[in-house]
Order: C-alpha cells, then sequence, then structure tokens
C-alpha cells in the first residue's frame, strides 16, 4: 500500500462525491430531518417517558404453572390479536416479584402463584406496561379479563350446578361490556358472588382470587424520536456502504474508469482499499452527525462507536457482495434497494409471525436494537450480544465480499 | 535469442473464448522506434491482442513480453511501461479535463507541470478547466491521449485513436506518434483507417480469424499485392474492366483500340485499402 496512491484515490472519491448532488441533497435532507426532529424534541423533554408513543406491538403472558386456565386464554386470543399475544412459561427461577425481560415496545401479563394464605388457589397478576404507556395495555388487559371471567365463571358454575343449583336463573354470565375497570370490577363480584351462593366456602376451590399489580418497564416505551433518529442513522449507513458504493462502483466499472485505474500504477488492492476507507467513513461521519444532533452526549459513548464500526463494516461487506455480483450500475441501484426491501419484508414478516430466531441472522434486526439503546442510553446486558452477533454478521459478510472479489474481480 | 531492439514480443501466443480461438498462434515482435499498425477485419483478434498486452485477457498459451517482461508474471514491471487509449472514452465526465489528467499524474507520479505540457501537446489548454462532458467526441480521444502521455511510458497503444476526430486533430496525432517514434518509443495502434496506416505506419501485420496473414511496410505489401486493371468505357456506354495480368483480356483491349470503340480507358490506383481487401477475403467486384 502506497500513501500517495491510496491519498489520490481517496481524493478522487471526495471530489466524486462533491459533484455528485443528488447525494449530497440526500444527505442535506437527512440532517436536515435531523435537525427538525432535534428542534420538536427539545433536549430538556428527551428524557421524559413517554415523549412520543409508539404503542405496545406485543403482549406476552407468562404463566408459572401450566393450568387449565392458562389453556383457555391460549385458546381464547382473538384473530385480530393472534400476532400479538404470545404466551410464554417462566422456566427461568426468578422471585415472586422479580422483574422478567422484556423487548421495548412490548408489555405483559404475569400469572404467578400467590403464596400459600390458604388452602384455595390464590393468583398474582402482574401487569407490566412500558414506562409512560399504561393505555396501551388496555386492549390485552380487556381480552384477558373477560375470558378469566368466562373460564371461572363457567367453573363456578359447575360446582353449583353439581350442588343443585339452578345456574341459568342463579349465576347467569352477566353482559361484561367493554370497559376495563368494570371488567376487573366484575371478575371481583364475581368472587364475593360465588362465596355467598357457597355459603361463604372458599372460593378459591372453583374461582381463585387475582391480586392485581401493575408495574411500569423502566426504558420499555419505544421512543418514536429515538426511533426515527435510529432509522436515520442506519439509512446513512445503509445508503453509502449499500447504496452508493456499489452503484458508484459499478458504474466505474461499466465506464472503464476502474480499468483506467487499474491500468495506472494504482494496484487492484489500493483501488479496494480506498473504497473500504472513504464509504465507511463518509457512513460514519454522516451518522456521527446525525446522532450527534439527536443526543450529543452519545459521542462520548463508547458503546456508540463500537456500534458504528461494526455496523459500517457489515454494510460495507454487504454493498461490495453487491458490488461484486452486479455488472451494471442499474444492477447494482436496483440489487441495493431489492435488498433493503427484501430484509424488511423478510424482518416484518417475521415479527407478525412470532418467528423468532430468523431475524437474528440479519444485521438490519440487531442494528436497531444497539443503536437505539445507545441513542437512548438505555444499555442493557443483552444489547452486548446484539453487538456481538452483528460483529459475527459484518464479519461474515466482509468474508463473502472478499471471496466474491477474488472469485470475479471487477468482472 | 530476442534483440534488444525487440520491444514487444509475442510467440505462440493463444486466447480461446470457449471453443471459439479469438488468438491462434500468434507470433509477432515490435521493435523500439516502430510505430506499428495491427490491422483486421472484425473479429480478427487485434482487440484480444492488445487485452492481452495490457494485462486484461491472459494468454491460453504462448508468451507475451514488454521490454523484456512477461506480462502475465511481471505485471508490476510491465505496468509503468505503457500507455493506453482505448476505443471509447473512460474519462471521469463530472470532472474538468485538467483534473482528469491531475488525478492520473499523481497515480503515476508525474510532475503537475506535465499536465499542462500533455494538454499543451493536444491543444486542449482552451478547454482545460470544462467539465468533460461538455467535451466533444474527438476532445474526449485527445484527452485520452494526453492522459496516456503523462508518464512518457516507452510503448503506447492506440484503439482507433482518430476515430471521430476532424483533419487538423488527425494531424495533431499522428504527429504526436511519429514525434514518439522518432525518440525511439514503440507505438501499436488498431485501426480500420487504411489511409492512416499508410502514412504513418512503419509496419502493418494484417489479422483475420486469429492469425497474422501479412506482416510487412505498407509500401511493400502494396507492391506485393498490387493488381493491373482498368476501367474501360466503350463509345456505346458499354463498360468493361480488363485485368492487364492476362494475355487474352490484353487482346481483347487491343482489338477494341484497334476498332475505335474505346470511349475512356481510367488506369486503377491501387491503395492499401484494396491490398486490405484482398489479403482477409473480403474483397468484392
Amino acid at each position: 500500500m502506497r500513501w500517495r496512491i491510496l491519498k489520490t484515490l481517496l481524493h478522487k472519491e471526495a471530489l466524486r462525491h462533491a459533484t455528485n448532488r443528488g447525494g449530497l441533497a440526500l444527505a442535506g435532507l437527512l440532517v436536515t430531518a435531523s435537525l427538525l426532529l432535534a428542534a420538536l424534541n427539545p433536549a430538556a423533554e428527551q428524557d421524559k417517558p413517554g415523549a412520543l408513543i409508539g404503542g405496545i406491538h406485543h403482549c406476552i403472558i407468562w404463566y408459572d404453572r401450566d393450568s387449565e386456565w392458562v389453556r383457555h386464554l391460549d385458546a381464547s386470543v382473538p384473530a385480530g390479536l393472534r400476532t400479538n399475544i404470545q404466551f410464554y412459561p417462566i422456566d427461568v427461577p426468578v422471585g415472586l416479584d422479580q422483574h422478567l425481560k422484556y423487548p421495548t415496545g412490548t408489555g405483559g401479563i404475569e400469572i404467578r402463584s400467590a403464596p400459600g394464605r390458604t388452602a384455595a388457589e390464590a393468583f398474582r397478576v402482574y401487569v407490566r406496561y412500558p414506562e409512560g404507556d399504561r393505555a396501551g395495555m388496555a386492549v390485552y388487559e380487556n381480552w384477558f379479563w373477560r375470558e378469566s371471567y368466562r373460564f371461572f365463571h363457567a367453573r363456578a358454575a359447575d360446582t353449583l350446578r353439581a350442588r343443585g343449583v339452578d345456574v341459568d336463573r342463579a349465576f347467569p354470565l352477566p353482559d361484561l361490556g367493554d370497559e376495563l375497570w368494570a371488567e376487573r370490577q366484575a371478575y371481583q363480584t364475581l368472587v364475593s358472588r360465588y362465596a355467598s351462593m357457597t355459603n361463604g366456602s372458599p372460593a378459591g376451590d372453583a374461582v381463585p382470587a387475582l391480586e392485581l399489580r401493575e408495574r411500569a418497564i423502566i426504558g420499555g416505551a419505544l421512543d418514536l424520536r429515538a426511533a426515527i433518529a435510529t432509522a436515520l442513522v442506519l439509512f446513512s449507513l445503509c445508503f453509502t456502504c449499500v447504496y452508493l458504493m456499489p452503484s458508484l462502483t459499478c458504474e466505474e466499472r461499466e465506464r472503464g474508469l476502474l480499468l483506467a485505474q487499474a491500468l495506472s500504477p494504482a494496484s487492484p488492492a489500493e483501488i479496494l482499499a480506498a473504497k473500504f476507507l472513504f464509504y465507511p467513513a463518509f457512513g460514519i461521519l454522516l451518522a456521527t452527525l446525525l446522532a450527534g444532533i439527536h443526543n450529543p452526549h452519545v459521542l462520548g459513548r463508547p458503546f456508540f462507536w463500537m456500534t458504528l464500526g461494526t455496523l459500517s463494516v457489515g454494510t460495507l461487506g454487504i454493498g461490495m457482495t453487491i458490488a461484486c455480483l452486479a455488472k451494471t450500475q442499474r444492477a447494482a441501484s436496483l440489487g441495493a434497494l431489492c435488498y433493503m426491501l427484501a430484509v424488511a419484508l423478510v424482518l416484518l414478516v417475521c415479527q407478525q409471525h412470532n418467528i423468532v430466531y430468523l431475524p437474528r441472522l440479519a444485521l438490519e434486526y440487531h442494528a436497531p436494537h444497539i443503536l437505539h439503546a445507545t441513542l437512548t442510553n438505555r444499555l442493557q446486558p443483552e444489547h452486548w450480544w446484539n453487538l456481538a452477533a452483528s460483529a459475527a454478521l459484518a464479519a461474515g459478510w466482509a468474508a463473502l465480499a472478499v471471496i466474491l472479489f477474488r472469485r470475479r474481480g471487477w468482472q | 535469442m530476442v534483440s534488444p531492439d525487440v520491444m514487444i514480443r509475442l510467440s505462440g501466443l493463444v486466447v480461446r473464448y470457449g471453443a471459439f480461438r479469438a488468438v491462434d498462434g500468434l507470433d509477432l515482435e515490435l521493435y523500439r522506434g516502430e510505430l506499428f499498425g495491427l490491422l483486421g477485419p472484425n473479429g480478427a483478434g487485434k482487440s484480444t491482442t492488445v487485452r492481452v498486452l495490457i494485462g486484461q485477457r491472459r494468454a491460453d498459451a504462448g508468451q507475451a513480453t514488454i521490454g523484456g517482461y512477461d506480462v502475465a508474471r511481471q505485471w508490476h514491471r510491465v505496468k509503468p511501461l505503457f500507455g493506453y487509449v482505448p476505443d471509447r472514452d473512460n474519462h471521469f465526465d463530472e470532472f474538468t479535463g485538467r483534473r482528469n489528467l491531475l488525478i492520473f499524474a499523481d497515480l503515476y507520479g508525474a510532475p503537475r507541470d506535465r499536465v499542462v505540457e500533455c494538454l499543451a501537446a493536444v491543444e486542449l489548454q482552451e478547454a482545460a478547466d470544462v467539465q468533460v462532458r461538455g467535451y466533444s467526441m474527438g476532445m474526449k480521444k485527445k484527452l485520452l491521449l494526453a492522459r496516456a502521455l503523462l508518464h512518457d511510458p516507452p510503448v503506447l497503444y492506440l484503439d482507433e485513436p482518430t476515430a471521430n476526430l476532424d483533419i487538423h486533430s488527425c494531424a495533431i496525432v499522428h504527429r504526436i506518434l511519429r514525434d514518439r517514434v522518432n525518440a525511439g518509443k514503440t507505438v501499436l495502434l488498431t485501426t480500420h483507417n487504411m489511409v492512416e496506416v499508410e502514412a504513418i505506419c512503419d509496419r502493418v501485420g494484417i489479422m483475420t480469424r486469429g492469425r497474422l496473414i501479412a506482416l510487412d511496410s505498407p509500401l511493400a505489401l502494396r507492391q506485393q499485392h498490387t493488381e493491373r486493371k482498368v476501367d474501360v468505357v466503350l463509345t456505346d456506354g458499354e463498360r468493361f474492366v480488363f485485368d492487364l495480368d492476362r494475355d487474352e483480356e490484353r487482346g481483347r483491349l487491343a482489338e477494341l483500340t484497334r476498332a475505335g470503340k474505346i470511349g475512356s480507358v481510367h488506369t486503377r490506383e491501387f491503395d492499401f485499402h484494396s491490398t486490405f481487401l484482398k489479403l482477409t477475403g473480403t474483397e468484392f467486384d
């Protein structure tokens, strides 16, 4: 590697981008969007939870004991919520009041057996909602209380029928309505009514007491502004390394510019190195500017720089792979767009159908998690795993790009 | 034994595209201080030969050396020895002509003054600070030549160097090429312009179907392959072509002349173009 050659090639890349009005306009738009986002969200309000809430896209039903009740709930999830409600057993040893992990933008209802004060069944129901978004759980809670009422009412009716009570007349199923407070109240009424009809015998033999506790998940809310800033930062990296780099490289190849450079004293390795240096640097510069506008404190966090470094290597690997496979500039541009759309579609489909592991093979799955965490300063231990996975995927893409380049060269 | 005057040597060069042999056992030597024209119809193997010389295609058999260095094995030594003018322009259109040359001058490590010299040599000084996308085809072609001259290479390859050039620009290019040859450099050009070949080439090689079928100076080739024919128009308007190398046709022409039936007689000037057509088997009557 000769610095004189590298410097000339880097200067050439910089000059080419300085004359690329379309690219400059897009970069300007990204910066403008970031500035507007910051102007509309003063720093004082940035840390206020729920400044802009994106809703709760998933509700997790945790249960520590499989039961008829849980199976009834699982079977009675409405079709419209089928993809939003997930059931998981609590299979890790956690204390009654210990917290379970919730991804950003999710809430949950935890059904845990209460410590035995009496011989009767009793449960604690923890409603967990992202901080600042209590209302986001309403739709899930509505369903939960209504179906729980129906299940335990049916169980109570069977017991009463066995005792010779005319259930249809004395213990009918009331209209529960759609109000959440009314449904909760109805359940308490069910407990006391059943107890009175059984002459004060413990209700828990058919209708257990449900002790409601509500807890906010700290940092669990999706801050839409941080999400937009995350998207802008990620887009800036994808734009430079996945879109611009293959497109301009293929243009150079198509127009014979690469040949002209290859016939000069510049070696293919130097031409490649210049591109490998310039595009990630350009992407990181743009991403840093956008992130800095959103939250200047992020620039002092090592995790942010590790994230940018990892993602720039990954996106560069993707871009080089596209550049090696595409023969023309048009094919490279379309290839880059198709790649980004395809990945977005796969991630969306996986999210909608609760496919857990496949998205983890995409850099684009981990990238928003770690970027959002660092932009909002809500770093959790699992984000280090996201970063490690990103680094592994970035290394994989870079290796694929190198293999393809060695096999196909500049075609 | 290679003569010290040999700059480019091709020996038994074979290049295949699948089953098709684009170059089929080519043996050729080009000397220092020589302007060599490589001719042939489309698909004859000229461009493939040049692609081997500029390291863009590996030979399937045989060897190509420049200045004694093997193109395939000693590429890093071969690279600084040549300049290449492709048949279609490959400039950074968004840059000015000067900026284009400055980038390549920096890559070659040539002094920046050399850019001014090369621009002046091809008479592009006035357009030096205009974006290349505003250049005419001829100006782009001249800029290609200026770029190839930046590092003053001992060998220059040119693919159709005067295509799209006006007469004045053609004369400039021819002068530059002759000056280089006089300075002991080697120039290899491929062209379809037979007038140009006759005017400036010291030697020509004619290729067809991947093989070299003729190799000599343009004048010698013309003399070797000349034909003597005359176009005759009779007084009644009928036209004939008589081959004077054939006794019976010569006798028939004499009879017509004696009978006073000849309206006019035109001798054919046998040029290099006809020689080329005859040699490559594409001649038509």
